[in-house]
Parts: structure tokens; C-alpha cells; sequence
């Protein structure tokens, strides 16, 4: 959760800092927070809870090394940045 | 799995959730009724208000079930105000929300209200008590006995006596309490006093009040006879029996367990010493005016929403009390008026610790915490 990590595409940093300071995407967290919760109106309490379940997402996967977006864009359904498409998130 | 959580809920004793159901489907008449089933019910329900009312060194007639400690601190709060609409209630900065909440309301609706500062402690300055007894017409003071948040237990000694010489009266959130202490209201000259049956290893959905009179309550809830016509509905008997025995448990094994948990607390903090990490115990000493089960620790410089969400998925489970407003998570209200230090105030979280907890259970949670700290810095 405290794992330094970059996201990288051609070369440049598009995002640099901790796993928990990821920008994930308001709408993902409140969806998940209303599956989770089984609340369509999710407090920011449950909010907050659900971002560490996405940055703990994350720092599993990190384990079995970089993710490569173009490879598993799944995990752009997390993330409110852009482009995205031919970065590379990995460790610091 | 290491439960720290207990000053938010306990686990139901085996026995209470055998009495809840033997009495839901066995005792089913309403208590109400003239008839065989009714008045078998009845008979049930006061044999436990007895034996509560025993236990708390009151009579059975001062004692009135709720569905919770909330509604209890509610009705008598916004009952004396309705009777009393010109006295001046009195309180401090740091009660439970079900307190502090309820008076903001009534201040809203014009009910004068004074709420006294605490100090870095978590406690009230007693001349500061008895200036706003001396200064206004107070007719209610009313205490959190021990703090769900950081276990700081107020003199309430000292406080009745001076409440009572000013001719006030003076109510006690005991929730906190029984799990931890034995009460005695006669001794303790507490005029109201509220409870809730699932911080004593009770059922959920039970709460009650005492009252040495109800003369100075206006009712709330109309209805029905019940409860010494204070609280109108037919009375959830399976909880309110289940109570009864979770109090006399919890009054059997109070003692031994209080020996555990405070030798359980000196050894979670022996061991933060030992690991060096840097934090504070909000609120007073081990030693101090506290329940030893509830220790509020501050972690400087640490994120103690991101930590406590670590814990978890390490199975070690525990609160913060910090509360949602409508955009920002807020760090507790309690901590903020006892001026805990910024750098540790975020990193504060509470570890609310049960008799069953072994001296393993607690050197896994400090290196837990200590892994955390030292993978963050």
C-alpha cells in the first residue's frame, strides 16, 4: 500500500508517487462502493475504504511485475488519468 | 482473526443467543395480554428487570427499555428539555454523538445549552463546572461517565456533588461502563443513567435508561402503557431477557477480565516502547482516570485510515472514530477538542481490547503496525 510506484509512457512520468495516491476514477469507487456497501448513496467513508481495496488490487498485481496497460487494460477501469493506453505502471 | 473493536460491539455470550431464541419461539406472547401466553411473557419480563435493576442498585420501577442507547439518551435529553424549556442543560465538548448531536438540536430549537471544554486528558475542569452552575439556571448536567474513544472516565464524584449542591440534575451515557465496571446508581448519586445491551456482550436493538424519578421527563413516545408509560410499544422480550443474562455474566467474570485487559494494555504499550515507535496515548496515563480496554494511540506522521485498512487485510480489526461529513472524512471530534497534536492526530486510532486477547494476539498487532510504519517511511 506504501509501494512507491511510477506510470510511465514513452519515456515520460504520467504519474509518480504512492500506490494510495493513485488518481482512481470517482465513478469505478462509487460503483464499487454501492456493490460493496449494497448502498446507492455511498458515504465518503465507504468511498475512501474502497480506494484502498483498488490500491490493494493494485500492489497484488505489482508482485507478478509491471503492468503493462496495452496488455491488461482492465486496470485503465481504475485509473482517471490519460493516456494511459501504452504506459507501463511498475515499482519506483 | 484479533478483535479490537470491543467499545464499538461485542460478541453475543453462547447463552444469550440460546435465550433469544428459546424465548422468541417459546415466550411469544405480548406482555400485554390477559391471557396465559401474556402473562407468561410478563412474568419473563420482570424477572429481567429485576434482575437488571438488582445488578444496578435501583428499583425495578426506575428502569425503562429502549431499542438503544441513543433513543435512551434522547428521550431523557429532549424529555427534560420539553418539560423544562427554560433551564440551561449542561454537557462537554466530547460526548458520544447520540449526546452531542441530540443538544445541538434542542440549542436549535432554543433550549440553552452550555458545553464545557475537557483538557488535554479528555477531562472537565471542575471549577469550570461549578462557574456555569453558579452563573446559569441549570437544570441538567449531563456526562459521558467513560469516553467510547479514548476510555477517559470523568469524576463523576465530584461532579454529582457539586450538580446536586446547585439543585441540578445529573444524567451519565454509562454505555461504556458495565463491560469494564460495576455500577452501583445509588451510590453513584447518578440521577439518569443510559445503557446498551450489546457493549456487554448483549443483543443488538437493547438499550435502557434509569431514572431516580420521572417527574422531570416529559414523555415522547405515546402509545401503550408500557414502561411506566415512558416509552409507548410492545417490549422486544427476547433482547430485554437476553440482557438480563448478559449482565449477570458479565457481572461474574467482570473481575477476572478487568485483570487481563490491564495486564494486556501495559503489554501493548510495553511493546510500542520496545519497538520505538513514535506515539502517543490520547487521553490519560495507564495509570490515570481510565477503562485500561480502550486506548486511543496516535502514530506520528501515519495515515491511520490507510494502517487500519492494512490491519484488516491482516485480520486484525479496529476503529477509528473519525466521522463522514459530506465530502471529507473528518478526524474525531473528541481528539480535535483535546488538542491532540496535528502530526499525531491523523495517525490515531482506537484499540478497544477483550479479556480473550492473548499476549500473542497483541505482539502481532504492534508488528504489524511497526512493518506498516517502517514499508511507509
Amino acid at each position: 500500500m506504501n509501494l512507491k510506484i511510477v506510470i510511465e509512457s514513452d519515456s515520460q512520468a504520467l504519474f509518480k508517487g504512492k500506490l494510495m495516491s493513485l488518481p482512481f476514477r470517482k465513478a469505478a469507487v462509487i460503483q464499487k462502493s454501492i456493490e460493496l456497501f449494497d448502498d446507492d448513496d455511498p458515504c465518503v467513508i465507504h468511498q475512501s475504504y474502497v480506494a484502498k481495496t483498488f490500491a490493494q488490487a493494485f500492489y497484488d498485481r505489482l508482485r507478478n511485475g509491471p503492468i503493462v496497460f496495452a496488455q491488461e487494460p482492465e486496470w485503465l477501469e481504475y485509473l482517471e488519468l490519460e493516456g494511459l493506453e501504452n504506459a507501463i505502471l511498475k515499482e519506483r | 482473526m484479533i478483535y479490537l473493536d470491543h467499545a464499538a460491539t461485542t460478541k453475543p455470550y453462547p447463552e444469550v443467543l440460546e435465550v433469544m431464541h428459546d424465548i422468541q419461539g417459546r415466550f411469544f406472547g405480548n406482555p400485554s395480554s390477559l391471557h396465559q401466553l401474556g402473562i407468561e411473557a410478563r412474568k419473563k419480563l420482570n424477572q429481567a428487570k429485576q434482575s437488571i435493576a438488582q445488578s444496578l442498585g435501583i428499583d425495578r420501577k426506575q428502569l425503562v427499555f429502549t431499542a438503544s442507547g441513543t433513543e435512551a439518551n434522547n428521550l431523557i435529553l429532549k424529555g427534560y428539555a420539553l418539560k423544562n424549556p427554560h433551564k440551561t442543560i449542561v454537557s462537554t465538548t466530547t460526548e458520544h454523538h447520540s449526546v452531542k448531536k441530540c443538544l445541538e438540536h434542542l440549542q436549535q430549537k432554543n433550549t440553552p445549552v452550555v458545553f464545557l471544554d475537557v483538557n488535554e486528558d479528555g477531562l472537565i475542569d471542575l471549577n469550570h463546572l461549578e462557574n456555569v452552575l453558579n452563573t446559569h439556571d441549570v437544570g441538567l448536567v449531563s456526562i459521558l461517565y467513560a469516553n467510547n474513544e479514548t476510555g477517559a472516565i470523568q469524576p463523576i464524584a465530584d461532579i454529582a456533588q457539586r450538580v446536586h449542591r446547585a439543585g441540578a440534575y445529573l444524567h451519565c451515557d454509562m454505555v461504556q461502563v458495565p463491560l469494564h465496571k460495576a455500577v452501583n446508581l445509588q451510590a453513584s448519586q447518578i440521577d439518569f443513567a443510559t445503557f446498551s445491551a450489546h457493549k456487554f456482550h448483549g443483543p443488538k436493538g437493547l438499550g435502557f435508561f434509569t431514572a431516580q424519578s420521572f417527574d422531570a421527563l416529559e414523555r415522547l413516545i405515546d402509545g401503550g402503557n408500557q414502561e411506566f408509560k415512558q416509552r409507548a410499544g410492545t417490549e422486544n422480550l427476547p433482547a430485554i431477557v437476553a440482557t438480563a443474562v448478559a449482565l449477570e455474566k458479565t457481572n461474574t467474570l467482570r473481575e477476572a477480565n478487568e485483570a487481563i485487559i490491564e495486564q494486556r494494555a501495559h503489554y501493548f504499550i510495553t511493546c510500542l516502547n520496545r519497538r520505538g515507535l513514535d506515539y502517543r496515548l490520547n487521553g490519560p496515563t495507564l495509570e490515570g482516570s481510565r477503562l485500561k480496554a480502550t486506548l486511543n494511540i496516535g502514530f506520528k506522521n501515519v495515515d491511520a485510515s490507510a494502517l487500519s485498512f492494512d490491519l484488516d487485510q491482516q485480520n486484525i480489526h479496529l476503529s477509528l472514530g473519525s466521522a463522514c461529513t459530506a465530502d471529507t472524512i473528518e478526524p474525531s471530534h473528541v481528539l480535535k477538542q483535546m488538542k491532540v497534536p496535528q502530526d499525531y492526530l491523523h495517525g490515531s486510532m482506537r484499540f478497544s481490547l477483550g479479556a480473550e486477547l492473548s499476549e500473542d494476539d497483541i505482539m502481532d498487532v504492534v508488528n504489524a503496525i511497526d512493518h506498516y510504519i517502517k514499508e511507509a517511511a
